[in-house]
């Protein structure tokens, strides 16, 4: 039964979800179909029920067998015994941590008996990494969300459902920095680093590959990070107001626009982050932030209102537009951050804990056996290993006696 | 390309040829044994250097993993054959591996370039290795199986003892391979805030588990004769193959490392 299960989970999988990966669908409909589909379903939980079913019935048969000696039989032993020139094989085997038990004519021994109880707390866990995955989709929430240097994780602008999410540990948190970093001239990003201050002054630095964890249940990681132009705006009045716009300028050549708060202008912006001139064209350098200039155009209303003004802008440079004066006087950066709080992690790691210490126990503490018994030759004894059978047993005791001396 | 990817590409196909050979000319296997330890001391030394030089260990990219691959196969062939005298003749199971991976790297861009920010993490240099040990394993016992289906005798073992040989190899790779799979599903959650995100190369992971998983459950417990375990064997390879090398030709995954180097202009 468990074969055809399993069986009809590979078919399924090969032909009805390999295929559409390959076919370029999006990762949401790959997702839908194996996650919803139901077929895969059924197929999900006829494994859960075979699985339980098998564990169970090997852990029973398992603990049973703990005490018996399976292999190896006095049949199969009599084909290559080796003899021990020992008068107490019994005392040898106990003082190298054997079980030692007595049957008629002969004597068996066991050691790491629990051995084969490995196996099943390996199946256990598989079971158990599948229970838990469930509850953990069913109770994991994530959000996403836009902080600025200088700007704290409660003036994010949570919505009022995120803002149950924002534990009270980290509502204060600033964001000091979000620093990226690309190697050389070429799109290989090498850094994305955030420093975030706590509200009695310490500092913090977490990665994307290193996330920061609030508590045993809740992260918040660097998902990206992208340009934060500072737009000033001074009126006829010479009344100056500074604005910081999370802007989509990132890779360069990005075009993004923007309302100037406080003026009946509109902004388009093109970031240079390491500027030059290549055969009379602006470019970029780098990705890496250098000599930062911006092409900027300038529309009034909207964005299919009639441009005003289109002119390239370094840091500090300004352009007058309708009596207004817009300049960049400085680049700020902003991270998106991801927000999860998911109360069952612990169950997963624990279960895939399970399963690795399954296979550990399983691989590392292979039961051995070993059967003695007397014949007109003298003592003969032979040995099995688990999973390796006949000839690693006997190497094994012929090491253990050579090394006691016992070797006939 | 150095000098050093060069000689052990050579001396990886010296040693296939006299494996080759060895099938007329017993002789010639104490040449292989030797082409195939120089060959191995060689990949040592090339990727210690393209480690020094890259600033990190060399998993990352088809010609980087595709050399490390080799170098697993051949270090492991030479260190068994020198501890176990049985398996002294196991690098010709290894070598034939060893020079097709190496020979599919040549066709990827072989330049050391330093790590991207997601590839920082130990949790990807413990996975690499648990799936290196996995693949080693697996690949291990195909050829082993191979050469029984046609009817040799692998190492020239005993069926009894190439059984053995074959199911601890088996269970090893399946170790290692769970190992790569929760080590991924954890590192994914780290980076992405989900445990599974059903990409072509874990989808394709998953089912070549779920194989093995069929394959070791037939031998351990419904008692299959050789033939059919063989059989079974060799049949999980092309998934095998797949669910380690589908990101080198197929970049809309996650696992996709031959990041092209491209210039803002």
């Amino acid at each position: 039964m468990s074969f055809w299960v399993i069986g009809a989970w590979i078919v399924l999988t090969l032909v009805w979800l390999v295929p559409f990966q390959f076919t370029g669908q999006s990762k949401a409909t790959v997702q839908a179909i194996a996650e919803d589909w139901f077929a895969l379903r059924i197929v999900y939980l006829a494994t859960a029920v075979v699985t339980t079913v098998c564990t169970y019935s090997r852990i029973k048969k398992d603990w049973r067998r703990r005490d018996a000696s399976v292999r190896p039989t006095p049949t199969e032993a009599a084909q290559g015994p080796f003899p021990v020139g020992s008068d107490d094989i019994e005392a040898w085997l106990r003082s190298q941590g054997y079980r030692v038990t007595r049957e008629d004519q002969a004597l068996r021994a066991t050691v790491n008996r629990y051995s084969l109880l490995g196996g099943s707390v390996f199946h256990v866990g598989i079971v158990a990494v599948g229970l838990s995955l469930a509850l953990h989709s069913a109770t994991v929430e994530s959000v996403s969300l836009r902080v600025t240097e200088g700007q704290t994780f409660a003036e994010a602008g949570w919505t009022a459902e995120e803002e149950l999410l924002l534990p009270s540990s980290i509502r204060h948190h600033r964001l000091v920095s979000i620093t990226p970093e690309y190697y050389e001239d070429v799109l290989l990003f090498t850094r994305l680093t955030a420093r975030i201050e706590t509200p009695a002054g310490t500092q913090q630095e977490f990665s994307l590959a290193r996330p920061y964890w609030i508590d045993p249940v809740r992260v918040l990681s660097i998902q990206d990070y992208n340009l934060a132009p500072h737009i000033a705006v001074v009126d006829w009045a010479g009344e100056r107001e500074e604005h910081v716009i999370a802007m989509n300028l990132s890779p360069p050549g990005t075009e993004d626009s923007a309302e100037i708060p406080v003026s009946p202008l509109y902004v388009s912006l093109i970031a240079y982050p390491d500027y030059g001139v290549v055969d009379g064209r602006n470019v970029s350098m780098s990705y890496n932030i250098v000599e930062p200039a911006f092409l900027m155009s300038v529309q009034t209303g909207d964005r299919a209102g009639p441009l005003k003004a289109r002119e390239l802008l370094r840091l500090g440079d300004s352009l007058t537009v309708d009596g207004y004066e817009i300049s960049v006087p400085e680049l700020s950066r902003y991270g998106t951050f991801r927000l999860t709080t998911a109360p069952g992690l612990p169950l997963v790691l624990l279960s895939l804990l399970m399963t690795l210490i399954g296979l550990a126990w399983r691989f590392f503490l292979r039961r051995h056996d070993v059967m003695a018994w007397e014949t007109d030759e003298g003592l003969m004894i032979d040995g099995w290993t688990d999973m390796r059978g006949r000839e690693a047993g006997r190497g094994r005791l012929i090491r253990l006696a050579r090394q006691a001396g016992v070797l006939g | 390309m150095s000098a050093l990817h060069i000689i052990t590409l050579s001396l990886t196909a010296g040693a296939v040829a006299l494996s080759v050979i060895a099938l007329q000319w017993r002789s010639a296997l104490r040449f292989g044994r030797f082409s195939t330890t120089a060959a191995a001391l060689s990949a040592t030394l090339g990727l210690a250097v393209r480690w020094a030089v890259s600033g990190h260990a060399p998993i990352f990219g088809t010609f980087e993993n595709t050399y490390t691959l080799a170098w697993a196969l051949l270090a492991t062939a030479t260190v068994v054959g020198f501890v176990r005298r049985d398996l002294e003749d196991l690098w010709r199971m290894a070598v034939p591996w060893a020079l097709a991976s190496m020979t599919y790297g040549l066709q990827f861009r072989s330049e050391p370039v330093p790590l991207t920010i997601s590839e920082q993490s130990l949790w990807v240099d413990i996975h690499a290795v648990f799936a290196w040990i996995a693949l080693v394993s697996f690949l291990g016992v195909t050829s082993l199986a191979a050469v029984r289906v046609i009817g040799g005798r692998p190492l020239g073992l005993p069926a009894e003892r190439s059984d053995d040989l074959m199911t601890e190899l088996l269970m090893i790779g399946y170790a290692g391979f769970t190992g790569m799979l929760a080590t991924g599903a954890w590192y994914s959650f780290v980076l992405f805030g989900t445990f599974w995100q059903w990409d072509i190369v874990e989808s394709l992971a998953l089912v070549t588990w779920l194989s093995y998983g069929v394959v070791i459950h037939g031998r351990l417990f419904y008692r299959w004769g050789s033939r059919r375990f063989d059989m079974a064997v060799l049949l999980v390879l092309p998934l095998l193959i797949a669910a380690y090398f589908v990101w080198s030709f197929f970049p809309d995954t996650w696992h996709f490392f031959d990041i092209p180097l491209v210039k803002p202009y």
